[in-house]
């Protein structure tokens, strides 16, 4: 059943058993598991059914670092930023769960083995059509496609599955509107969760409504017996730390780390890297966009082995290449000229023969040399002065804004261009191609090299130890009995790879943690 | 081998033209009319299709790298013992192209996997690969000799 907290008279106390603030990926996953149990479900979400630029505009707010569009990189209706999702799915790796010595604040405090039967409900859930991810096998036995063959074990080729992508909201709307013990407010606000005086539990949750005509909206209350807070990376901290009429750093900050740890991957805009291959056709199509294969959309990436980033102790990446324009010969072009000017690409013509003889001139003709275009999504380092912060500027409800600090460390940098050249020598190696690398060797980021996914984690990262993390390894808030995080907040690291399908396997996980408890009346 | 390399010198090997396995878009295939000179650079040079661009690149190594050519009139010398060490026997030149381009190969692969890699204006070259255009710079660059 939906409700339009608009017309909730004011004043009104709602009571429910389980309270789910947010209506994404993780909120609409943990309320589609919790479906026909013995619990009422409140499923509260800001915005409606589409996008309104009055409720939109709740998430505008500051940055310092990176000039980051807080506005822009979420959506705020119901299915959240799914609705803007691209649909990229694969599952974080072993060794992103791990403590590495040479990655600051690493380590999570469950494995992937724990996580991975909800990673293989989560594929259905994002309808992915196939869980063989890294079977290369599996894709060859219906397109005959290989991967390339580096030599050597630095890099691999690894598989993304691409949802369709699935919008959360339309795909699911009908679950939720069926399901006699969920109840979804829609366009209500969550404006302050209340604890206890001493702060151990939630009692209750304030609740407004933004009309958009300017006029006064409504204030209500849900009181819940157990507090789920699934609102989206940065609005999960955000709203702990507007959270602070009992303690007033904020709900469940009493160690300063609400906020802190902020992620995101860095993506390079345009190439990080050329690839100069002699004919397009020995990259197999599956590496040039998402591929049909059987009833999944598979598309094949670069990223470094586990070996790798063990021995030379590096940050993770992945790597998608694309065919992006015939290269230049020595008939199209001009000694020292190129289509751009510069001398790299004044050197193209000549690169190409040296193909020549790095491979076997019997079998591998250069036909139709091609430029292959390299883009990037880096893992990030979590570091405590990438963080969420209040502004004195207020929202349309009166509430403070969002500050983000976010400042990509050197490490993150220097990794990536490390990276970079063990690709550059894998393929040199297999012979097949020879890389410019355009990413610069510095000691640090400058503006134009900085892009990003819209991936925000880490701000209410997940650790055992109260003094390390917000949330224990079940997501409950370290020091308060019954409020829970769900969603990309709660990683303590990012790895190298989109997190939706993480979010989903974790807000899985925490819907049968849930279901397992007795709650409290 | 001349210690210092001449024009004439280098020409003669460049004489050989082996058939190009670098198809028409990049240069027009020329043939073998010639036995082959002695020298393996000779040979190598005869390898590049598109000996111009080649030295483009030397040129933008040099740029780069000023320290290596300071011992540049050793390049040839250098080139052919890295050959002898994978296995080439002058006694047994004349080489096909195709002998030859799978001994560049072996060594080109061996320089990546090793790490012996350049930077040259961001194309991550072996050092074989850079030394070879760099040799096609110095030809280039060299005054007829007398």
């Amino acid at each position: 059943m939906f409700i339009d907290g608009r017309g909730i008279p004011n004043g009104t106390i709602l009571e429910t058993d389980i309270a789910i603030i947010g209506a994404g990926a993780a909120g609409i996953t943990i309320a589609r598991e919790l479906i026909g149990g013995a619990h009422r479900v409140a499923l509260i979400e800001s915005g409606g059914f589409d996008l309104d630029d009055a409720t939109q505009a709740l998430y505008e707010g500051e940055s310092k670092g990176v000039d980051y569009p807080l506005d822009a990189a979420r959506l705020r209706y119901f299915g959240g930023s799914t609705n803007h999702w691209g649909g990229w799915c694969r599952p974080l790796a072993p060794i992103d769960f791990e403590a590495r010595p040479w990655l600051p604040h690493s380590g999570w405090p469950i494995t992937r083995a724990i996580l991975d039967p909800y990673y293989d409900r989560a594929q259905r859930i994002c309808q992915l059509g196939s869980g063989a991810f890294d079977d290369a096998e599996a894709w060859r036995a219906s397109t005959g496609w290989r991967p390339l063959d580096l030599p050597g074990d630095d890099f691999v080729t690894r598989f993304f599955l691409y949802s369709p992508p699935t919008r959360f909201g339309e795909t699911y709307r009908s679950d939720i509107a069926g399901a006699g013990n969920i109840t979804a407010y829609l366009n209500s606000n969550v404006t302050e969760i209340v604890p206890n005086e001493a702060a151990t539990r939630v009692e209750r949750l304030r609740v407004a409504t933004l009309n958009s005509d300017g006029s006064d909206g409504r204030q209500f209350e849900i009181r819940p017996r157990l507090c789920i807070l699934a609102s989206g990376g940065i609005e999960n901290a955000r709203l702990l730390l507007l959270s602070d009429s009992v303690q007033k750093n904020g709900l469940g900050n009493g160690r300063d780390l609400v906020g802190r740890f902020f992620m995101e991957h860095v993506h390079v805009p345009g190439q990080v890297a050329l690839i100069a291959v002699a004919d397009p056709d020995i990259m197999p199509a599956y590496y040039n966009e998402p591929k049909p294969v059987g009833g999944a959309s598979v598309r094949a990436i670069l990223m470094p082995s586990d070996a790798y980033l063990r021995r030379e102790q590096r940050l993770s990446v992945n790597i998608a290449v694309y065919p992006q324009r015939p290269a230049a010969t020595g008939g199209d072009m001009g000694a020292g000229e190129s289509e751009t000017g510069d001398m790299a690409g004044a050197l193209e013509s000549g690169i190409l023969q040296l193909l020549r003889p790095a491979q076997d001139a019997a079998k591998t003709a250069i036909r139709r040399p091609t430029i292959f275009g390299a883009s990037c999504a880096a893992e990030p380092v979590p570091l405590p002065h990438n963080r969420i912060t209040l502004s004195a500027s207020r929202d349309a409800l009166g509430q403070r804004r969002t500050i983000l600090d976010w400042r990509p460390s050197p490490l993150e940098h220097r990794d990536l261009n490390r990276n970079m050249d063990a690709m550059a020598r894998a393929f040199g190696a297999w012979g097949g191609g020879i890389v410019r690398v355009l990413f610069a060797e510095r000691n640090d980021w400058v503006t134009e090299e900085i892009g990003w996914g819209n991936h925000h984690m880490g701000t209410t990262r997940m650790a055992d130890d109260p003094g390390q993390g917000v949330v224990d390894a079940n997501c409950r808030v370290h020091g308060l009995s019954n409020l829970y995080v769900a969603g990309s907040s709660v990683f303590p690291t990012g790895g190298p790879v989109n997190p939706t399908l993480t979010i989903v396997a974790l807000g899985m996980r925490l819907a049968d943690h849930i279901k397992s408890l007795k709650l409290a009346g | 081998m001349n210690r210092h390399l001449t024009r004439r010198h280098l020409l003669a090997g460049l004489a050989i033209g082996t058939l190009s396995a670098v198809g028409a878009a990049i240069a027009v295939p020329r043939y073998v009319t010639q036995p082959a000179a002695m020298d393996p650079t000779a040979q190598l040079m005869a390898l590049l299709a598109d000996q111009p661009a080649a030295a483009r690149i030397g040129a933008a190594w040099r740029e780069h790298h000023p320290a290596f050519f300071a011992t540049a009139e050793m390049l040839p010398q250098h080139l052919a013992a890295r050959l002898r060490r994978h296995g080439w026997r002058d006694e047994q030149a004349p080489h096909d192209s195709g002998q030859l381009g799978d001994l560049v190969t072996s060594i080109v692969r061996d320089d990546f996997r090793h790490g012996r890699v350049v930077d040259v204006a961001g194309w991550r070259l072996s050092t074989f690969q850079a030394e070879l255009c760099g040799l096609a710079y110095l030809i280039r660059s060299q005054p007829s000799a007398a």
